[in-house]
């Protein structure tokens, strides 16, 4: 924490200086398709609207026009020593930007995605050999199908 | 010490078992340890049947069984499939289309699937919470809200000008000698509520003083233009319906939204259709109603022109640049696809019965309103937080969402329901103002069928929405500086637009001839006598005469 209290923000002047934000904001990928000009975020439980607003434009710029925020409750889980817990509460904050604006959710890890095309490319191609293999050894046996044999 | 029962515990003494429901079935398969109560039945024809001769069944024998003509029942469509859902939509318009009014409303709200309606009412305290329509206000808080409104009315914005050839019944001459007399009494009536906008011409420091503002303006010049006419001319201003601070509601059903899978309540589970009920409270200040309804801005089969119906371009490059004539650019027009959960735009789904309210009780002659005068209560706000261009362009999507809301809910009263499709247009016109600018929209209302997929249904509505046009610009030493002719041209047009019905057509094609009034009384079973008048008892026997105990 940069500072000891929550710096609430109020309207008027003069405003209080903040030269490390408090909080951090997520970009998460939202489970409903959004249109493209509003952008989905996981913020600290304690940020207000303008606290999101004034995140964004102050810091990166970015041209908010509107920003709307609810909180998301926590689900229960069972902890493994037996006993119920449940997980923090969030904030979830929906950011609309000017309407031309376009946002697309980025791919983060695209070497992970290229890892699971070729894995997929090999599996294949490993039974492809396989069967290969199979038909060699039940030549006699060809076309006819595996009811009748292995 | 404790008695013990002698047979407490046991139903019968002669069982040594306590009787169970498996022992009263005459089931052949019993255990061993079972002991019955009833004989098991036998079939007694078992063994006695002959069944050397066998039951001769042909056209020779039984000749009335057999016609020249098969009849086979009616072919449905496999379950939970898009014909499915088309076949029993319109299996279920069919049986609504003779219902009254009231029927219609209560098939909605309680459940189609049920045949009776008094049961389904019972099942509605449970149902209710899974009933959860997305509620849509008409002049929300929420940024570029337009292509989305499209899309929930499915409305074209055919121009942001009102259809020039619709308005040319009036004269440049005789506009001009109406607008004389007119000018005069607006300029009193914006400098008697200057008060505000002398002191302050550019901010908005409340929102009460803009309405009231606005709403004396629209007062003060309907009222001159009243003044100003020879009512031979215009007739139709006799009959008009005048309403005040009307209430407007509708309730459909859209098809293809996004992440169906997502929607638990807010989806017609048949068809995949998002619920939506539209309300609107306290912001239509004036309501002008009419018996017959206004033309049609264009013919219906117009609206016809879907892009992804027609067609597919020629590939051949050299064919493709040739202008042709069968091209015409209103071709371009359609619905943006916003598809979009309202969710994500910030609306909520609310436990809402369907309802619709077109601003008037049923049984009012005036079914068809010419002319809605809108003043948003929460325009300041709403300009305060998104700004003033977005505050504007939420106009026009109120005015979309409210020509369309008040279509449905008058095409309800009318007979129609979003089962029954409408067989003629229905116009409105609307006015959004703050007093000082002003929107003009004119509505033409096609379809309320949006259940429909939208490959299956071709008609889409239309709107024409004009930019927001300043009445004046600011009020300087009592005297009101920048009066704009072109806005009193429109509200003048537009109140002057006399309706009228093509000759023949039949305005209520679901409504039947009413049911003949008979008594209570007469009705089946209502003319007993009760009880209690009744000579005998129930069980036919005379009734005992009162006798004193003393």
């Amino acid at each position: 924490m940069a500072t000891k209290t929550y710096p609430l923000w109020r309207p008027g002047n003069p405003q209080l200086r903040i030269f490390l934000p408090d909080f951090y904001m997520k970009l998460v990928k939202p489970e409903r398709t959004l249109p493209p000009h509003i952008v989905q975020f996981e913020v600290d439980i304690r940020m207000s609207d303008t606290d999101v607003k004034n995140y964004l434009t102050k810091i990166y710029d970015v041209p908010v026009v509107d920003v709307r925020t609810v909180v998301k409750q926590g689900q229960y889980f069972r902890h493994p020593l037996g006993h119920e817990l449940r997980e923090p509460y969030k904030r979830v904050a929906f950011v609309t930007l000017e309407k031309n604006a376009k946002f697309s959710f980025p791919n983060l890890f695209p070497a992970i995605a290229q890892q699971e095309k070729k894995r997929e490319e090999t599996q294949f191609n490993d039974m492809m050999e396989q069967a290969k293999v199979q038909r060699q050894r039940h030549w006699d046996r060809a076309g006819a199908p595996t009811w009748f044999s292995a | 010490m404790r008695a013990i029962p002698a047979f407490g515990h046991r139903l019968c003494r002669s069982l040594l078992l306590q009787p169970k429901t498996s022992h009263l079935r005459c089931t052949p398969c019993r255990r061993g340890s079972q002991r019955t109560l009833s004989t098991p039945y036998y079939d007694p024809q078992d063994f006695t049947r002959d069944r050397t001769t066998t039951i001769h069944r042909s056209l020779y024998e039984h000749p009335e069984d057999y016609t020249d003509e098969a009849e086979y029942p009616a072919i449905e469509p496999i379950k939970k499939t898009p014909a499915w859902v088309r076949f029993t939509r319109e299996k279920q318009g069919r049986e609504l289309a003779r219902k009254p009014l009231q029927e219609k409303m209560m098939y909605f709200r309680f459940a189609p699937r049920d045949k009776n309606v008094h049961e389904a009412q019972e099942k509605w305290e449970h149902r209710r919470r899974f009933w959860k329509p997305f509620e849509i206000r008409g002049y929300p808080d929420i940024y570029h809200l337009t292509p989305m409104y499209q899309y929930l009315t499915k409305t074209a914005i055919v121009s942001d000008e009102l259809p020039a050839d619709y308005y040319a019944y009036l004269g440049d001459a005789e506009l001009t000698a109406i607008l004389d007399k007119i000018r005069e009494p607006v300029r009193a009536a914006i400098l008697a509520e200057s008060e505000f906008f002398a002191h302050n011409t550019e901010a908005v420091s409340s929102d009460a003083d803009m309405v009231v503002q606005a709403q004396s303006v629209i007062d003060a010049t309907t009222r001159a233009i009243d003044l100003a006419v020879a009512r031979s001319d215009y007739p139709h201003l006799h009959e008009l319906q005048r309403d005040l601070e009307t209430k407007c509601a509708a309730f459909w059903k859209r098809s293809g939204f996004r992440d169906e899978e997502q929607h638990e309540f807010t989806l017609d589970r048949d068809g995949m259709e998002m619920k939506l009920q539209y309300v609107e409270d306290g912001h239509v200040f004036r309501l002008f109603r009419h018996e017959q309804p206004l033309p049609p801005v264009v013919p219906r089969i117009s609206s016809l022109v879907n892009p992804s119906i027609l067609p597919a371009p020629v590939e051949d490059s050299a064919l493709a640049t040739q202008p042709t004539a069968t091209e015409p650019e209103s071709t371009v027009i359609d619905v943006p696809l916003e598809n979009f959960c309202p969710s994500t735009r910030g609306f909520e789904d609310k436990q809402y019965l369907p309802h619709w309210i077109p601003g008037f009780w049923f049984g009012d002659p005036c079914e068809f309103s010419t002319l809605s005068l809108t003043v948003p209560r929460n325009f300041a706000a709403v300009a305060d937080r998104l700004g003033e261009e977005a505050a504007f362009e939420n106009l026009a999507a109120s005015a979309i969402i409210g020509g369309f809301g008040r279509v449905v809910a008058q095409a309800m009263y009318l007979g129609f329901t979003i089962l029954n499709e409408l067989t003629y247009p229905i116009v409105t016109q609307s006015i959004f103002t703050n007093g000082r600018d002003w929107v003009f929209s004119t509505y033409q209302g096609n379809t309320i069928a949006l259940w429909k997929q939208d490959s299956d249904n071709p008609l889409r509505n239309l709107a024409w929405i004009t930019k927001p046009m300043a009445l004046f610009e600011h009020v300087e030493d009592g005297q009101v500086v920048g009066l704009n002719d072109e806005v009193l041209k429109h509200i003048v047009r537009q109140y002057l637009k006399a309706p009228s019905a093509a000759h023949g057509l039949n305005l209520r094609p679901y409504i039947g001839e009413p049911a003949p009034i008979t008594s209570y009384w007469k009705e089946e079973g209502r003319s007993r006598v009760p009880f209690y008048h009744r000579q005998e008892r129930a069980d036919g026997k005379p009734r005992q005469p009162y006798k004193p105990e003393i």
